[in-house]
């Protein structure tokens, strides 16, 4: 066969193997877009405090009527401010705020933003205050006194009128006595606290931080990592004395109570390092996924009557308690970090 | 095992050489007919493998353009099928003989012809059974035999011996050009990183990316890359360099051989380049001769094709015209300013011919058309790109900004070159004597009618050289300062020819004058032991400078950035680094430039075990960015130099060059993301030292985004360079920024 040697055969196929190999697609990447939905007035009630970031340095207060469906900015001195938390009788908002220079601080507003005042000062970071339910103290979390270490301190907080707390809407229209009733042993323990005097409590190893105080004040749940991770400590206010709630083995973080103190609601990522919303009884101390999205889901928060929770997914998203997105998935809203929902009687 | 193997450098290399042999010396063997003009086997080597590379080169980009590139393989495989199947009369099957419809003077269609061929081949099958493989064992068998006979005989141990100095010459150049890459993952120079990302681009059918810029070197890369399964380009690219650099040995060899015939010069010229490089008298950087650089491929090329130019004259073959226009256009896609450097020199060794044989004028007009049609096809690309919208490559409008250049224009040209300043000296001007002196030998030679040819042939030679001497300091011709520096770089190689062109006249007058009759075997044994005499004496007569290196990250970042690339899979890593590491994980992994990410951080998020660096789903639903710093990958590697590596300063012209190649902003950058990444891994437990050593530490942080989100879009930072505005204060490095809890 002219013109078909063997060398030129065998070159032949090795060259045609060779060039099948290499023709592979390079592989394309496609947009997938991700299914929007806004909230429309008079679904929900009660409003949100969140944060919208804007830039690294600089991020706005939102309070958000869910019923009216419009938001209103809170004006509040220059800085980062993070984590908003309203006071119990809903008049007020306690924030962080993190000025030029990195140090962060504890401030107190109104709820319009007016009289602002700030709680906490000198070269430290404090964070994620957390009122007690008589309105008097706040818990949050610090980095102070040279200890690179967060812990947990309580401030007075300054006021001029007597506390007391109102009736919720299902009291109301009830007529029932509320069922949760305040714990006047942790007031004991911080009467003799000035105002502007910080106190440091549960005085674990390791860093301590995301406090949140439950309803009755007594206690005060926080994520503690003496460790590998962080894990959910329960600190009794009135005893002193402290014990695990919850060890994933991932990192539990971001607790915060239900409005009746029977259960919480926290963030871990034991789970495939996904960031996920569970929940915590404590009545048959079980866990329970609450909502497990693709997303980073964080910064969870009870509805005043514990049908909704609201959380962060990068973008703020509300579902009922029993994990059905509502009413239409997620609202548009820009990023979200660290929100609360208002205490119930701010529902119409 | 074999994995390991295959990932060993030497192994590597080797197959880089076998992808390029591949590529273009088996390929145009199979699919592009004998030249005509070709009178050996390694000019038909050379002229299809110049041929084929403009043929390559071209079919590349318009593949791109349409999208096609990855189908690159199926074209060249339909191209071989074609000339395999060329034998259309050859009629072998039973059903074909007995057939009349088929052959017979009949054109067969191209499909049918392959069907047929297979054919045949079960038809060997079916009258020989498993002899077939019995007979080509038995061929192949007998091939080696030859070889091996031919070696030991010992009529042809003689030449064996002569051929160690030449195997001593090409090892030790090849180990001086390969050796970085074989010590370091890291590729340079810098600009090689740039040919990466666009060699990428390229197979990914992506073209111009950056501007309009000649894409001859990334497609050479990428079509190379068709044809080295296994190895990705960035391999590809940190070795192909070096196979480069020996293209221009070996095209000095063949360029001066096939014009003097001459192996003595041949070796001289291309030994004396290859082994002493380094000297700063050639003006040609070592690091140029390393990394794959469009200018000196460009050159390579050029070597191989110019002898065409002189040949036409003295052979008077048309077909050396068409080698002329290949590779011209296979130039001028590689880069304009080899192109200007080789139609010079063509145009200069056709004209030299043309008068030393005093009949040629028609065929000098018909090289200068031939160069210049093919440099015309070359950058149609330009006026197809500016109306298609396309701006021009930064590098090209607006060459070097006025403050990078100040002084002099002297001054401008030698800081553009980086090596010593431009002007004649003892080295130049000996080439240029020696030029001069295969004038005047060929002077003589022209006038016996057996040696007029050769004569000729050494003008042209000569010529080339004197063209290579005139642009050793190109300071005369008023052209951008950007493009007179890589012009005299290049030029400077060709000082060899100049040297080459005097030895052949001393050899030929010598031989000529003395020893007319001697034998063509002794004739070339006393030229290559003179030619190995000469290369050894060079390295006394001319000062040696340092080898220089011009990395532009540490090879433990290098190494890094490979290890974490090889694995991951693809897009499920984001790298936070310089810029040398975007182009490594272009097209395969996301990438964040630190001095964005040094932005964007802050010590205050890092201190905060709460925050966790958002993915895109945030992206989508924002009305105002900002600044946020969106991740979309699960892991996440930040490098740090803990000793900010020295580079050298540069302007500040963009932003690569006031962070980067700025020392001081370059330590404070790696000082922010130091310690905000020291203070995240305090607070945080999803953060953990994915490699240390003295120079660089990098961090591994790893979350779960959502996956929907990470793959929705790929550019997501604010790259907006602020003149001036970032990093004007704050810990001068990582060695001065205080962290409370280490010792």
């Amino acid at each position: 066969m002219a013109g078909l040697t063997p060398l030129r055969m065998i070159a032949g196929f090795v060259i045609a193997g060779l060039l099948l190999s290499a023709c592979a697609a390079p592989s394309e990447r496609r947009l997938v877009s991700i299914r929007e939905g806004e909230l429309a007035a008079g679904y929900l009630r009660g409003q949100l405090l969140y944060v919208e970031t804007r830039g690294v340095r600089e991020s706005v207060l939102f309070r958000h009527d869910l019923w009216e469906n419009k938001r209103e900015r809170i004006r509040v001195p220059e800085g980062f401010a993070d984590s908003p938390t309203w006071s119990p009788d809903g008049e007020r908002i306690a924030f962080s705020l993190t000025n030029r220079a990195g140090q962060s601080h504890i401030w107190v507003v109104n709820e319009d933003g007016s009289d602002p005042q700030q709680l906490t000062f000198g070269d430290v970071v404090d964070d994620h205050p957390s009122w007690a339910p008589n309105g008097e103290f706040l818990v949050f979390g610090s980095i102070r006194d040279g200890d690179y270490d967060w812990r947990l301190f309580v401030v007075r907080v300054p006021t001029s009128t007597t506390y007391q707390r109102p009736m919720s809407r299902i009291e109301r229209e009830s007529d029932e006595a509320s069922s949760v009733t305040i714990d006047e042993g942790f007031i004991a323990t911080f009467r003799d606290l000035t105002a502007g005097e910080v106190r440091s409590i549960a005085s674990d190893d390791g860093h301590s931080i995301f406090p949140d105080w439950s309803p009755d004040g007594r206690f005060i749940v926080y994520s503690n990592r003496d460790g590998a991770n962080y894990n959910l400590r329960i600190h009794d206010v009135t005893t002193g004395t402290d014990r695990l709630l919850v060890d994933s083995g991932g990192d539990d973080m971001q607790a915060r109570f239900a409005p009746d103190g029977a259960r919480l609601l926290y963030t871990t990522n034991f789970e495939d390092d996904l960031w996920q919303i569970w929940s915590h009884d404590f009545a048959t101390e079980e866990q329970t996924r609450i909502i497990g999205s693709d997303s980073m889901d964080e910064f969870p928060a009870f509805s005043y009557d514990a049908e909704f929770i609201a959380f962060s997914t990068g973008h703020l998203a509300i579902y009922r308690a029993d994990a059905e997105p509502f009413p239409d998935g997620q609202l548009r809203w820009a990023v979200t970090i660290n929100l609360a929902w208002s205490p119930d009687w701010k529902a119409p | 095992m074999i994995q390991t193997i295959l990932q060993f450098p030497v192994v590597t290399l080797i197959r880089v050489m076998l992808g390029v042999a591949t590529a273009f010396v088996l390929l145009p063997a199979l699919v592009l007919p004998r030249p005509m003009s070709a009178r050996t086997t390694l000019d038909v080597m050379v002229v299809r493998g110049v041929r084929w590379l403009a043929i390559a080169l071209l079919v590349s980009h318009l593949l791109v353009v349409v999208r096609l590139f990855h189908a690159a393989p199926i074209l060249l495989l339909c191209a071989w099928l074609w000339f395999w199947t060329r034998g259309k009369s050859n009629i072998r099957t039973a059903n074909r003989a007995a057939d009349n419809n088929i052959g017979a003077g009949r054109r067969i269609p191209p499909l049918q012809r392959v069907w047929l061929r297979f054919a045949d081949i079960m038809h060997l099958f079916e009258q020989a059974g498993r002899g077939v493989f019995s007979n080509w064992w038995a061929n192949a068998v007998s091939f080696m035999q030859n070889i091996v006979r031919s070696i030991f005989s010992v009529r042809t141990l003689r030449i064996a011996i002569l051929l160690v100095p030449v195997i001593a010459i090409v090892g030790t150049s090849l180990a001086l050009r390969v050796e970085q890459s074989f010590r370091f993952e890291t590729l340079s120079p810098p600009d090689t990183y740039i040919y990466l990302a666009w060699a990428k681009a390229f197979a990914a059918n992506q073209l111009y990316v950056d501007g309009l810029y000649p894409m001859g070197l990334p497609a050479f890369i990428a079509f190379t890359g068709k044809l080295t399964p296994g190895i990705d380009l960035y391999e590809l690219v940190r070795y192909t360099g070096a196979v480069i650099g020996m293209l221009t040995v070996a095209g000095i060899f063949y360029a001066v051989l096939r014009l003097s015939a001459n192996v003595g010069a041949a070796l001289f010229a291309s030994g004396v380049f290859g082994l002493f490089g380094t000297i700063s008298q050639w003006q040609q950087p070592w690091i140029r001769q390393t990394g794959p650089l469009p200018q000196e491929l460009g050159f390579a090329i050029a070597l191989f094709a110019l002898p065409a130019a002189v040949l036409a004259i003295t052979e008077r073959d048309p077909d050396h015209l068409r080698t002329v226009g290949f590779a011209a256009v296979a130039i001028g896609l590689i880069h304009p300013s080899a192109l200007g450097l080789y139609l010079a020199m063509a145009l200069a060794g056709a004209i030299a011919a043309s008068v030393f044989t005093a009949n040629g004028n028609r065929f000098v007009l018909a090289v200068g058309l031939s160069g210049a049609l093919g440099g015309i096809i070359a950058h149609l690309y330009l006026p197809i790109g500016v109306l298609a919208g396309i701006g021009l490559f930064r590098g090209l409008d607006q060459p070097f900004s006025r403050a990078e250049l100040s002084g002099s224009r002297e001054e401008q040209i030698i800081s553009i070159m980086g090596t010593s300043g431009l002007g004649h000296n003892l080295f130049s001007l000996t080439a240029g004597g020696a030029a001069l002196l295969a004038f005047i030998a060929a002077v003589f030679l022209v006038r016996s009618a057996r040696t007029k040819r050769i004569g000729a042939q050494l003008a042209g030679l000569a010529a080339i050289g004197l063209v290579a001497v005139a642009l050793y300091d190109p300071r005369w011709l008023q052209i951008p300062t950007n493009i007179l520096a890589p012009l005299a770089n290049v030029a400077g190689v060709g000082l060899t020819i100049a040297f080459a062109a005097g030895f052949a006249a001393v050899t030929a007058v010598l031989f000529s004058a003395h020893r007319p009759s001697l034998r063509p075997v002794v004739r070339t044994s006393v030229l290559i032991v003179l030619a190995a005499a000469c290369v050894l004496s060079f390295s006394f007569l001319f000062e040696r400078g340092p080898r220089t290196r011009a990395p532009s990250e540490y090879a433990s970042t290098a190494a890094a950035t490979r290890e974490i690339m090889r694995n991951q899979d693809a897009f499920t890593y984001t790298l936070v680094g310089t810029p040398q590491q975007r182009q490594a994980v272009a097209g395969i992994g996301t990438f964040i430039e630190l001095w964005v990410f040094a932005r964007d951080v802050t010590v205050r998020d890092a201190q905060n075990p709460g925050f966790v660096i958002p993915d895109l789903s945030a992206m989508l639903f924002a009305a105002d960015l900002g600044q946020s710093l969106p991740i979309p990958t699960t892991d996440t590697y930040i490098f740090v130099e803990k000793v900010p590596f020295p580079v050298p300063e540069r302007p500040p012209v963009g932003p690569t060059e006031e962070y980067y190649y700025n020392r001081e902003k370059r330590g404070r950058i790696m000082a922010a993301v130091y310690a905000w990444a020291e203070f995240y891994r305090h607070y945080h437990t999803n953060m953990s030292v994915y490699f240390e050593d003295d120079d660089i530490i990098v961090y591994q942080m790893s979350r779960r985004p959502n996956p929907v989100a990470a793959a929705a879009a790929p550019q997501f930072k604010d790259y907006t360079w602020q003149p001036g505005e970032l990093f004007t204060g704050g810990p001068k490095g990582p060695s001065e920024v205080v962290i409370p809890w280490q010792d």
